[in-house]
């Protein structure tokens, strides 16, 4: 399945701290953060890494998701998602690190 | 012995209790997969964000002015202003992402089993005989009271002694082996969310008379 979307649920209230911290892990994890909710972000995110964003102390849960093109907001929601990706691949390319869905990351390497 | 009951232990194994096991863990996981989608599902529906609806742009002509070494011209301009409308809260869900369901739709499973009996049987034989012959002459002459009776005498003897001997050893091995190996293949796949799990969407549109209602 390869790298797929997620919702990731934060535990208990909203608090920066905690949602800057499972953003970090997300891209420690090779993932990409498509937008930022006060309930938690929605990544994109190789599937055999899910497991270890879930075991994050701050998540409560990692669920796939998937885009409804006749959802009200749909093209909204890509808009979004692709400026937020665009972002963080000039950063990754920037300083070299692995992105969800590469060839690198895929590997395992 | 377990050589004599192969066929006896093929039908021991409980093919029936593999099966039910499997699909009993099959089931098991499938009944959390759907749990884990519904939890997504009550998460994306509690999960807000400011949606702006609409961003009104008006385009004014605002007529110029150019100087041209013919003159004074007149040109078009123009003036974008842009109003945005009001934030509005809405769910993910309403926006459009909806959880991700899972299938399970094959699923394989193989069962090797491996019997093995032999049997060996050593026969040890040794045997063996001794031989033995002894040959005894005796001769005797005449003199003394023997010379009243006769002139010399002789006796020859021959003795043989024959021993033979036997020993057999038998020994049977009997060895047995059973190996057992199952493997369990199962495919998953994502599946679009079931009707029924999702909430029906219900618009209306006020704008026109009376109020058109759409339902997706």
């Amino acid at each position: 399945m390869a790298a797929q979307m997620y919702m990731v649920a934060l535990k208990g209230e909203f608090s920066q701290e905690a949602s800057r911290d499972v953003q970090r892990r997300v891209r420690n994890l090779g993932g990409l953060i498509l937008m930022v909710t006060r309930n938690g972000p929605i990544v994109m995110l190789d599937d055999r890494q899910a497991p270890q964003l879930a075991s994050h102390p701050s998540v409560r849960m990692v669920g796939g998701v998937a885009l409804n093109p006749n959802g009200m907001a749909a093209e909204r929601l890509k808009r979004i998602f692709a400026q937020n990706v665009s972002k963080q691949l000039f950063v990754a390319r920037k300083d070299g690190s692995p992105i969800a869905g590469s060839e690198e990351q895929r590997s395992g390497t | 012995m377990g050589f004599l009951n192969m066929g006896q232990e093929l039908q021991d194994i409980k093919f029936g209790d593999l099966i039910l096991s499997m699909a009993s863990a099959i089931a098991d996981s499938q009944v959390k997969l759907d749990m884990a989608s519904l939890n997504t599902l009550k998460v994306l529906a509690h999960t807000k964000f400011d949606f702006i609806p609409d961003i009104t742009e008006v385009l004014s002509p605002v007529p110029k002015q150019v100087f041209t070494p013919q003159g004074f011209i007149t040109v078009t301009g123009v003036d974008v202003s842009s109003t945005v409308g009001d934030p509005v809260q809405m769910t993910l869900l309403q926006a459009g992402l909806t959880p991700t369901f899972y299938q399970f739709t094959e699923s394989d499973i193989q069962i090797v089993i491996s019997l093995k009996a032999t049997v060996s049987t050593d026969v040890e034989v040794d045997s063996g005989f001794e031989f033995d012959d002894t040959l005894t002459a005796e001769l005797g002459f005449g003199g003394g009271i023997s010379s009243f009776f006769g002139g010399p005498s002789g006796k020859i003897t021959n003795t043989t002694h024959f021993a033979a001997h036997v020993n057999v050893t038998t020994s049977t091995k009997y060895s047995y082996e059973a190996q057992g190996a199952a493997t369990l293949k199962t495919t998953l796949k994502p599946i679009a969310a079931p009707a029924r799990t999702m909430p029906k969407f219900i618009s209306v549109n006020a704008f026109t008379t009376p109020p058109q209602i759409s339902m997706s």
